[in-house]
């Protein structure tokens, strides 16, 4: 039997032990990041439902906003999208005789085919904006999905994945203070990086200071053998003060809903060329224990400047 | 007195009911603040697009805390606290453990102070709860400033003191009118 003393002894002591095993967590927290974030995407995965239905009369309430706006605004809607629909009209010819000529052009060149665009696409479960974070997280089902794929909303560059979990992932915006993008400046070809600093606009840093950014200069992904997919519109420069290039965007950050991840290594640039030849030998060395890796692993690395064919 | 229950069945049904409901009360007592906690957390980390939301939640979740452990502090037991607690950070974006390390804090201090603060009256409570959120802030600055591994804005501190101070008022007046009616109710 316990006594009163004991007792009162030992509720004391549950104070002390809970704040114990906070600190205890704070501490597991720095130390293993990614075991915490897989259990909050877990939570995020069971509660999904939940998120569904008390984002139901949000959605509802802004899809009736637009109906009833459209509604009131007709007649300049139906102008201004017939007057659009002429332009597409003459983009579309456009990009048909571009296309053609492309195809042509890769022909004589006996360029390979490009590798498959793999993406998934995936509703914003959660966002998890806070004062020093910027990221949500996808619900992207059974897809198998890589840490560090690109993450685009319908315009452009959204983040990159950060945690991936059982149907959930994380994508840590280019606008978080943790975030690195290697981007080219699409006028110049030079190349920077886009760092966020948790506002609404990244810097540019580490570019070439004999090639400095334009304004306006429009920004891509810098396609990467680590897997980073190139080509990806990421938003444009623009001057805050003089030396202080940022980068403003292409993407609606501000309110995400569905956003695509492409996965894997896609790169537009460099694909594999059934008619180029190796631009190296391989440095790999010779094995002489028997094991020759075979020509596939030896020339991974080069790829995708080296041929497999001409290996 | 079994004999006198299976013949009064009347006496024996109201006792049972009577018991019931004192039990419901007892849970309700046990359990309302811890759940009022953890449907905030799931309710404000749900993405609705609202500026300061993550901030707001923090700020709610630290003045259900202190109102509780301060003015009823036999709603807030310990355990169901730190369960609570647990369960809120599955939905919070801070740091780990950081929002219930400071839940804790709160829970000390009100109860250190609970008799002190209660001749002092709602101002001085309420300037240590500025506090409580105030040190919150600071210590997620410092593990982001740790994990970023360079200078951040202090701004995000500021809106977040700003946020929690501005709004714990209302929450006070609400937790009083919840608690009159809850306890008007539980009399009847």
């Amino acid at each position: 039997m316990i006594s009163i003393h004991t007792r009162q002894l030992l509720s004391g002591l549950v104070l002390p032990v809970f704040v114990f095993l906070a600190v205890g967590i704070i501490l597991t927290g720095q130390i293993w990041p990614d075991r915490m974030a897989q259990l909050r995407m877990g939570a995020v995965r069971d509660v999904g439902p939940v998120y569904q239905a008390l984002l139901f009369p949000q959605r509802q309430f802004h899809k009736w906003q637009l109906t009833l706006q459209g509604v009131g605004d007709l007649l300049a809607e139906n102008a201004r999208l017939r007057k659009e629909n002429r332009k597409l009209i003459y983009w579309y010819g456009e990009a048909q005789t571009l296309k053609q000529e492309n195809t042509r052009l890769k022909s004589v060149l006996h360029w390979g085919a490009e590798g498959a665009r793999d993406y998934v696409s995936g509703w914003v479960v959660r966002d998890e904006t806070g004062p020093y974070l910027r990221a949500v997280l996808l619900d992207v089902g059974g897809h198998h999905v890589t840490v560090g794929s690109l993450a685009v909303d319908e315009v452009g560059l959204v983040g990159r994945v950060s945690e991936v979990g059982p149907h959930v992932v994380r994508v840590l915006l280019i606008e978080d203070a943790a975030s690195r993008i290697p981007v080219t400046l699409q006028n110049s070809g030079g190349d920077a990086m886009m760092i966020g600093d948790n506002t609404l606009y990244p810097r540019l840093m580490y570019y070439n200071q004999n090639i400095h950014p334009e304004e306006g200069e429009h920004l891509v992904t810098r396609a990467q053998t680590a897997g980073l997919t190139g080509g990806i519109a990421v938003g444009r420069v623009h001057y805050l003060a003089p030396g202080q290039p940022v980068v403003v965007p292409d993407a609606a950050l501000e309110h995400l809903d569905l956003v695509r991840i492409f996965d894997g290594d896609f790169m537009p640039e460099g694909p594999v060329s059934s008619g180029r030849v190796r631009e190296k030998p391989p440095l790999l060395p010779e094995q002489h224990d028997g094991n020759t890796p075979s020509t596939w692993q030896s020339l991974r690395r080069f790829l995708p400047f080296t041929s497999l064919q001409n290996g | 007195m079994v004999m006198r229950f299976e013949h009064g069945g009347l006496d024996h049904d109201a006792l049972e009911g009577a018991r019931q409901r004192k039990l419901m009360v007892r849970m309700r007592r046990k359990f309302f603040p811890c759940i009022i906690m953890v449907v905030l957390a799931v309710i404000l980390s749900t993405p609705f697009g609202i500026l300061g939301q993550m901030e707001l939640q923090v700020a709610l979740i630290l003045g259900t805390v202190w109102f509780w452990s301060l003015y009823r502090p036999a709603f807030m037991p310990l355990v169901g606290l730190f369960c609570g607690g647990l369960i809120v950070e599955l939905f919070s974006v801070n740091p780990p453990g950081v929002l219930l390390f400071w839940m804790l804090v709160a829970y000390g201090v009100a109860h250190g102070c609970r008799v002190s603060l209660s001749r002092q009256g709602f101002l001085l409570a309420w300037s240590l709860y500025g506090l409580i959120v105030l040190g919150e802030a600071l210590t997620d600055w410092v593990l982001m400033v740790i994990r970023v591994r360079g200078a951040l804005s202090v701004y995000p501190i500021v809106f977040q003191e700003a946020l929690a101070v501005g709004s714990y008022p209302f929450l006070h007046i609400l937790y009083l009118w919840g608690l009159s009616v809850m306890e008007k109710h539980d009399r009847l």
